[in-house]
C-alpha cells in the first residue's frame, strides 16, 4: 500500500488532505503512537474514502481506536448535509444499536467480595449469551416483534423490565422516532424474536466492576459514584435482527447507488441520497433495529438487577441500581449542529457525547454534559467520561468508543494455545470470567486490544470529553 | 484441494481451491458450518434448494447467507450433495439438513454475516478458487 500522506495537526489530530474526488480533509484524532501508520493503513484509507461521499460535512473523522471495518472504519463518524447528503449503512454497521450502558449500586467491593462467584454465576444463567442463544423472553409472535421494535426501550419497561427513570438515561428515550415495522425483512422477524433479552458473542459482555479512580468528584457524587462502589455494564447490540436487516439493504443501496450516479470508492460505502425512497426505506427499518437493542439492553438490565439483588440477599430497589447512561456505538442520526444545520451523522464504533447545555440531554445533565462509558477490554479498566464544549465544536458531538482491536481472532487463538485462560483471568487481573466456550475469552483476552486509557486521553486532550471516573473489572459474563 | 482459514482483523474468512465450480460452493457451506459448528454429523432430511445472484460472487453470498438464515431460523445444519450452477448466476442444489441438537452439537464461533469483502469467485490454475470473509 502507498503511504499515505497525514498532515500533523497537534500530537493528537492528524489531518488527511483533501485531494483527488475527496470532497472534504480527513481527521484522525490520535496520537503517533495510537496511529502506527503501516498497521492502519487500510484504516487510514477508509477514512480517505468516505470523504468521497456526497454531502459530506467538515471532515470524515476517525477516533483514536479506529481500525479497518466495512466501508466505513470502526471508529468513524461522518456527518452529511440533510439536502444532499447520503446515508450509507456500511456507516451504520452491520450491529446497528451496538452500544453500552453503566448502571451503578450502592454495593460496595467489601460486600460483594465474598459473593462475587455467585453473583457473576447466578447472572451467567440467568441471562442466555452465547452463540445461537435464545432469549431471555419467550418467542414473540409477529404482532408482539412489530410492536417491540416500533416501540422501543419503553416496550420493555411497560412489561415490568426496568422503570420509566431508565429511560431518560438512554439516547432518544431508548425509542428511535420513525421506526418502521414494514420495512424489516420476515427474515430479520424470525431471527430476532427468539433473541430478545440476549446477551450475543464476540465481544459483547456483561461485567461487574469497582469504581477504582475519580476524576471528577463533584460530577461523581451526582452520578452516586464512590470510589470502591460496585457497577454493572452490559455491552450488546440488535443481535439477529440488526444483522438482518442491515444484509437486507446491502444489495438495495448497491443499486441505488448506481441509480443515483454515485461512484463509490469501495462497494461497502453503498449508499443513497437522504431524500430517497430507498434512504428512508433504510432509516425505517434501522430505526427498528435500533429500537430492539434498546430493548435488548433494557430486559438484560432487569434480569441482572434481579439476579444480584437475589444473590446479595437484598431487596431490588434497596441496590438503588440506578442507570447512569445507554450510549450506542454503531447508529446514524439526524442532528442540529451549529454552522451546518440539520445534519444526518454516522457513528460507527463511536458514541455521542454531547456537551453541556444541549438540550437533548436529560434535565440531570443538562448542565453537565452528557455521561458516555467507554468499555475497556476484559482485564484493563474502562471508563465514565463525560461531553464537552468542545466536542460539539470538534466532532460533531462524538467521541471514541472502545479500545480498539490490535490482534485478529486467528492471531489471538494462536497465541492463546495452550494457555489457561479463565485462571489467567483471575490470577493475573482480578477478573473472573465466566463463558460458554474457551474461544470467545480466548479472542477477546486483553492483549487483543489497544489500552483504552490511552485512547480517552487523546480525546481529553481534544476538548472533546473528559474522564469521571475509572472502573476496574471484577467479574466478567462473555457470550 | 478444500479450504483455508484466513487470518483477517475481527472476523473470519476462508480461501477455497477445487477442480470444479459445483464444488467450491458445496466447501463453501462446508467451512461456514464449520466454523460454527463443532461437531459432525450429515444430514437426513432431503430437500431442495435455489439460489440467484447478479453475478458468481454475488451467487456465493446469496447461497450462504440463505442457509446461515435457515440455520438460525429453523435451527438446520445442511449436508450439500450436489450444486449445479447455471449462467454464473443461478444454482440448484440437493442437500439433506438436521436439526441443531443442543446435547450433541458445541457452538463455536458465531457467524451472523456474509460479507461482500474481497469476495471472489473465480477461476484459477487448478481449477476454481474463491474468498469469503464472515463477519463474526
Amino acid at each position: 500500500m502507498t503511504e499515505l500522506p497525514l498532515r500533523r495537526i497537534s500530537d493528537y489530530l492528524y489531518e488527511i488532505p483533501q485531494e483527488g474526488g475527496m470532497l472534504v480533509p480527513g481527521r484522525i484524532y490520535a496520537t503517533s503512537k495510537l496511529l502506527e501508520t503501516q498497521k492502519q493503513a487500510e484504516a487510514i484509507q477508509q477514512v480517505r474514502n468516505v470523504a468521497h461521499l456526497p454531502g459530506i460535512v467538515r471532515y470524515s473523522f476517525a477516533m483514536p481506536d479506529f481500525h479497518w471495518g466495512y466501508g466505513f472504519p470502526i471508529g468513524g463518524v461522518a456527518a452529511f448535509d440533510s439536502k444532499d447528503g447520503v446515508v450509507s449503512p456500511g456507516g451504520i454497521g452491520f450491529d446497528i444499536n451496538c452500544g453500552v450502558r453503566l448502571i451503578r449500586t450502592n454495593i460496595t467491593h467489601e460486600e460483594i467480595r465474598p459473593r462475587l462467584k455467585d453473583v457473576v454465576r447466578n447472572i451467567f444463567h440467568a441471562i442466555p449469551a452465547g452463540v445461537g442463544s435464545h432469549g431471555a423472553i419467550s418467542k414473540l409472535t409477529d404482532r408482539e416483534m412489530r410492536t417491540l421494535v416500533e416501540t422501543g426501550a419503553p416496550w420493555a419497561v411497560e412489561r415490568g423490565y426496568g422503570t420509566p427513570d431508565d429511560l431518560d438515561h438512554i439516547e432518544d428515550g431508548g425509542c428511535y422516532p420513525d421506526a418502521d415495522p414494514d420495512e424489516v425483512s420476515n427474515r430479520a422477524y424470525a431471527r430476532g424474536a427468539r433473541q430478545v433479552g440476549t446477551l450475543g458473542s464476540g465481544n459483547h459482555f456483561l461485567e461487574i466492576e469497582v469504581v477504582d479512580q475519580i476524576y471528577l468528584p463533584e460530577v461523581a457524587e451526582q452520578l452516586g459514584l464512590q470510589k470502591g462502589g460496585v457497577v454493572f455494564a452490559i455491552h450488546s447490540g440488535s443481535r439477529g435482527f440488526g444483522y438482518q436487516v442491515c444484509d437486507d439493504f446491502l444489495k438495495p443501496m448497491i443499486q441505488a447507488s448506481r441509480r443515483y450516479g454515485i461512484s463509490l470508492p469501495d462497494r461497502q460505502l453503498c449508499c443513497a441520497p437522504l431524500d430517497s425512497d430507498e434512504a428512508k426505506r433504510y432509516i425505517g427499518a434501522m430505526a427498528c433495529a435500533a429500537n430492539y437493542a434498546w430493548v435488548n439492553r433494557q430486559v438484560m438490565t432487569a434480569i441482572t438487577r434481579r439476579s444480584i439483588a437475589k444473590t446479595m440477599g437484598r431487596k431490588e430497589e434497596d441496590l438503588e441500581a440506578r442507570l447512569i447512561y445507554d450510549v450506542c456505538h454503531n447508529i446514524g442520526k439526524y442532528e442540529e449542529h451549529e454552522g451546518v444545520g440539520r445534519v444526518f451523522v454516522h457513528r460507527k464504533g463511536a458514541t455521542r457525547a454531547f456537551g453541556p447545555g444541549h438540550p437533548l440531554l436529560p434535565p440531570a445533565y443538562r448542565e453537565i454534559g452528557q455521561p458516555t462509558f467507554i468499555p475497556g477490554d476484559m482485564g484493563r479498566s474502562s471508563f465514565l467520561l463525560l461531553g464537552r464544549e468542545g466536542s460539539m465544536r470538534e466532532t460533531f458531538g462524538s467521541t471514541c468508543h472502545g479500545a480498539g482491536r490490535q490482534h485478529s481472532r486467528s492471531a489471538m487463538l494462536r497465541m492463546t494455545k495452550g494457555r489457561d485462560l479463565f485462571e489467567e483471568m483471575k490470577r493475573d487481573h482480578g477478573v473472573l470470567v465466566m463463558a460458554r466456550g474457551r474461544k470467545s475469552v480466548a479472542e477477546e483476552m486483553p492483549q487483543a486490544y489497544k489500552d483504552a486509557s490511552l485512547v480517552v486521553d487523546v480525546m481529553e486532550r481534544a476538548g472533546v470529553s473528559a474522564k469521571v471516573v475509572k472502573l476496574r473489572p471484577i467479574g466478567c459474563v462473555k457470550g | 484441494m478444500g479450504y483455508e482459514l484466513l487470518d483477517h482483523t475481527g472476523d473470519i474468512g476462508i480461501r477455497i481451491r477445487e477442480s470444479t465450480l459445483s464444488e467450491v460452493f458445496r466447501t463453501a457451506v462446508r467451512a461456514m458450518f464449520e466454523i460454527m459448528i463443532e461437531s459432525e454429523g450429515e444430514g437426513a432430511q432431503p430437500g431442495e434448494i435455489q439460489a440467484e445472484g447478479e453475478d458468481l460472487g454475488d451467487l456465493m453470498k446469496t447461497w450462504l447467507s440463505d442457509l446461515l438464515v435457515m440455520f438460525f431460523i429453523h435451527d438446520v445444519i445442511p449436508t450439500v450433495d450436489s450444486v449445479v450452477v447455471t449462467d454464473d448466476r443461478r444454482l440448484t442444489a440437493n442437500v439433506r439438513t438436521r436439526k441443531y441438537d443442543p446435547d450433541r452439537d458445541a457452538l463455536n464461533t458465531e457467524i451472523k454475516a456474509v460479507t461482500y469483502h474481497l469476495l471472489e469467485v473465480r477461476p484459477d490454475k487448478d481449477g476454481w478458487t474463491a474468498q469469503i470473509i464472515f463477519d463474526v
